[in-house]
C-alpha cells in the first residue's frame, strides 16, 4: 500500500470538513493550478506505514525556544508578555478558537486541510505592544513518517513577533507543517523560515496570515534541502496601510524541487507590497516561484511589485516562474518581472581578468546573486547563519 | 616586454584585426588612437583573453611567452591588466571581497602565500588615498551605483593593488570630467616604472597631456599605420584622422 492509501484509510472516519477535503482530493496533482509545476508523485508513491509519532518525551530545545520533535512541540523558554495557550483557553479566544475551527475549501488547500485533521496545534498569543522573538525548530527524527507541526499564533494591537524557524531531518519523512497567523492593527511579524531538510525528506509548509490595518509583515524563505521543498504563503490583507515585504530564494540541486507560492489578496486601500525571489538551479534541479496579486475593486493605492530572477547552472535544471496580477482597481501602482538565464559571461570575463579562476569566479557570482536576498534581512545573525548553509551548499557537489 | 605580432583576429566572419604588429619594451608607455571600428577594443579583449574571438594568424608574446592559449586568469596571474573601458556591474558581490579574491588568487598562482586581512587592508587603503577614493566605497557591491569617475577610480585602484607589469587602459577617459581625468592620470603616473608598461588607447589627445606616451601609434583598418612620439597626437587632434592617414581612415 502506498502512504496515501494508508492515510486515507487511516482517516476514513473522520468526519470533519478538513478530513473529508483531503480525503476526497487526495494529494494535489499538477491539474491544479496552484500545483502545476511541483509533482507530488514521490511522496504518493512511497510505501512507509503511515506512523504519526506518539507524543515525544519532554526533549531539550538546544538553542531554540520552541522545537516541534516529530510535529509535537516541546516549548522550553517563552518571552515575557508571549503565552502558550492549553486548548481550553484557546478556544476562548475568539481568533484563536476560529483558526482551530476552520474549515478548508479549497482543492489545492488539501495538504493543509490533512495538517488541521491530523494535528494538535501550539497556540501562541502576543500580548498588546510587546516585542516578542521566538527561535523554533522543526525536527523529523522518526523514519518513514509523516509528521504535522502545526502553529495558531496571534500577534495583538501594536505587538511585534520575530519568528525564526529551521526545519531538518533525520531522512525518509514528509513534514508538512501548518502555520495560521492573526496580526492585529498595527502590529508586526518578522517571519523567516530556513527548509535545509535531509535530502530524502520531503517538506511542505502551509502558512495562512490574516493581516489588519496598519500591520507590517515581513517574510524571508529560503529552501535548500530535502527531496521536495514548498513553501505555500497566503496573505489575506484585512485594512489599509499594511506594508509587506518578502524575498525568499529556492535552491535546486540533484533532484531537487523547491518551491515558493505566493498568494496576496490586497482587499482594502493604500497597502505596500513587494516580493522578491531568486532561484538557483544546477543538477537536474527544479525551482518553482509562482506569485500573486490579487487587488480588489476597493483596494486603491495599492503599490505592489514583484520581481523573480533565475539562474540555470546546467542544461538539464529549470526554473518554472509564474507571476500574477488579478487587478480590479483602477488607481494602482503594479508590476513583475521574472528573468531566467545562465551567468553573464561579461561579468565572469572581468572576474578573470582580474584573475579569479573561473570556477571561483562563477561561485562569486552565484553568492552575489542570492546575496541580494539574504542583504534583505533585517536581522544580521539570521543572515549570517543562511549565508553559511548557502555557502555549503555551494562548496557541495550533490548526487542523486 | 610585450610583442604582438602580425595579428589577425576575427569576430564570426568579420576580420577586425588585419596584421597588427607591436612592441611594447619594459617601462615604456605607448598610445593606440584610431577612428571608431578601427579595432582599438579588439585589441585589447584579444590580447587579455576574452571569448569571441578567433585568432586566424600572428602572436602575442609576453616575456618571450605566447599567451594565446592562456585563459583570462592565467594571463593576469603573469601580470597582464585590463582597464576596461565599460566596467561591468556585479550586484551582490562586495568590491572589497572581489579585490582581496583577486590579488590572492594572483599571489597563489605566483607561489605567494595569501594576505590576511590586516595586510591586505593596509594595501588597499594605501592605493584608495592615492586615488581620492572615500573609505564607504568599497564595502559597495562591484561598481553597482557607481558614477562614470568613480568606475573609472576603481578600475585604477584594482590596477595598483595588482601591480601588473603590463597595463592596457581601453579608454580610461571615456565619461571622465576634468577632475577625475587627473586623478585617473597621477594613479597612472604613479605606477610608471622600468619594469612597468602601459598601452593606452583613447580616441582623444587630451588624456596623453596627462599621460605623457613615449610612442604614439594610429590604428586603422585593424593595422598600425603610423607610428611616431607624442607629437604624433598633437597633429593628429589639429588636422584629423584623414590628414595625417589617408585612405585608412
Amino acid at each position: 500500500m502506498t502512504l496515501i492509501d494508508t492515510l486515507k484509510s487511516t482517516l476514513a472516519d473522520d468526519t470533519s470538513a478538513n478530513a473529508k477535503l483531503f480525503l476526497d482530493n487526495g494529494i494535489p496533482t499538477p491539474k491544479i493550478e496552484k500545483w502545476h509545476y511541483t509533482n507530488l508523485n514521490n511522496i504518493m508513491r512511497t510505501t512507509w506505514p503511515f506512523q504519526k509519532a506518539s507524543h515525544a518525551s519532554q526533549q531539550s530545545c538546544g538553542e531554540s525556544d520552541i522545537r516541534f520533535f516529530d510535529g509535537h512541540a516541546t516549548v522550553c523558554s517563552v518571552p515575557d508578555g508571549v503565552t502558550i495557550l492549553a486548548e481550553r483557553e484557546a478556544s476562548a479566544h475568539p481568533i484563536l478558537q476560529s483558526m482551530r475551527t476552520q474549515e478548508f475549501s479549497k482543492r489545492d488547500e488539501s495538504l493543509a486541510a490533512l495538517s488541521h485533521s491530523q494535528s494538535t496545534p501550539l497556540f501562541i498569543l502576543v500580548d498588546k505592544k510587546v516585542e516578542a522573538t521566538l527561535v523554533l525548530e522543526n525536527f523529523s527524527m522518526l523514519k518513514e513518517s509523516v509528521n504535522f507541526p502545526h502553529l495558531c499564533i496571534a500577534v495583538t494591537e501594536a505587538a511585534s513577533l520575530t519568528l525564526s524557524s529551521h526545519s531538518h531531518s533525520a531522512g525518509e519523512a514528509w513534514s508538512n507543517i501548518l502555520t495560521q497567523i492573526h496580526i492585529a492593527n498595527d502590529a508586526s511579524l518578522t517571519l523567516m523560515n530556513l527548509q535545509n531538510e535531509r535530502k530524502d525528506t520531503a517538506h511542505t509548509s502551509h502558512t495562512f496570515i490574516q493581516a489588519e490595518e496598519g500591520s507590517a509583515l515581513n517574510i524571508y524563505g529560503m529552501n535548500i534541502g530535502g527531496s521536495l521543498g514548498r513553501q505555500t504563503i497566503d496573505i489575506d490583507l484585512n485594512g489599509k496601510n499594511i506594508q509587506t515585504n518578502i524575498a525568499a530564494a529556492n535552491l535546486a540541486d540533484g533532484k531537487q524541487t523547491q518551491d515558493f507560492t505566493i498568494h496576496m489578496n490586497h482587499n482594502h486601500p493604500s497597502c505596500d507590497t513587494n516580493v522578491f525571489s531568486r532561484n538557483v538551479c544546477r543538477g537536474r534541479g527544479q525551482s518553482v516561484f509562482q506569485g500573486k496579486f490579487y487587488v480588489a475593486q476597493q483596494a486603491q493605492q495599492t503599490d505592489a511589485e514583484m520581481s523573480c530572477k533565475s539562474l540555470l547552472l546546467s542544461d538539464r535544471a529549470r526554473a518554472d516562474s509564474k507571476p500574477e496580477l488579478e487587478i480590479y482597481a483602477d488607481d494602482v501602482k503594479c508590476g513583475h518581472g521574472a528573468t531566467v538565464g545562465t551567468l553573464d559571461s561579461e561579468s565572469l570575463f572581468y572576474l578573470m581578468a582580474r584573475g579569479v579562476p573561473r570556477k571561483d569566479a562563477e561561485n562569486l557570482l552565484v553568492e552575489g546573486f542570492i546575496e541580494e536576498m539574504l542583504t534583505r534581512i533585517p536581522d544580521d545573525a539570521t543572515a549570517k547563519i543562511w549565508r553559511a548553509h548557502f555557502a555549503a551548499w555551494l562548496a557541495a557537489t550533490y548526487e542523486g | 616586454m610585450i610583442e604582438i605580432k602580425n595579428l589577425h583576429a576575427r569576430v564570426d566572419d568579420k576580420e577586425i584585426l588585419k596584421g597588427l604588429s607591436l612592441t611594447i619594451p619594459n617601462g615604456e608607455v605607448h598610445a593606440i588612437m584610431g577612428p571608431n571600428g578601427a579595432g582599438k577594443s579588439t585589441l585589447a579583449n584579444v590580447i587579455s583573453g576574452k571569448d569571441g574571438y578567433e585568432i586566424t594568424e600572428g602572436d602575442i608574446l609576453f616575456h618571450g611567452q605566447s599567451v594565446l592559449e592562456m585563459e583570462p586568469e592565467e594571463r593576469a596571474h603573469l601580470g597582464l591588466f585590463l582597464a576596461f573601458q565599460y566596467p561591468v556591474e556585479i550586484p551582490g558581490v562586495n568590491s572589497m571581497t572581489f579585490l582581496r579574491t583577486a590579488l590572492n588568487a594572483k599571489r597563489k598562482a605566483n607561489g605567494e602565500a595569501e594576505l590576511d586581512g590586516a595586510e591586505f587592508l593596509r594595501i588597499v587603503k594605501t592605493a584608495m588615498k592615492n586615488l581620492k577614493i572615500k573609505d564607504d566605497f568599497l564595502k559597495r557591491s562591484v561598481n553597482v551605483g557607481f558614477s562614470g569617475g568613480e568606475k573609472k577610480r576603481f578600475e585604477i585602484l584594482q590596477m595598483q593593488v595588482l601591480s601588473p607589469t603590463f597595463a592596457v587602459l581601453d579608454e580610461t577617459d571615456s565619461g571622465l570630467d576634468i577632475d577625475a581625468l587627473k586623478v585617473v592620470a597621477e594613479g597612472v603616473n604613479m605606477l610608471r616604472d622600468p619594469s612597468r608598461s602601459f598601452l593606452v588607447i583613447t580616441h582623444y589627445q587630451r588624456l596623453l597631456d596627462y599621460i605623457e606616451p613615449d610612442v604614439v601609434h594610429i590604428l586603422a583598418d585593424g593595422k598600425i599605420q603610423k607610428t611616431g612620439d607624442k607629437n604624433l597626437a598633437l597633429e593628429l587632434e589639429e588636422k584629423g584622422y584623414d590628414a595625417v592617414i589617408g585612405d585608412a581612415a
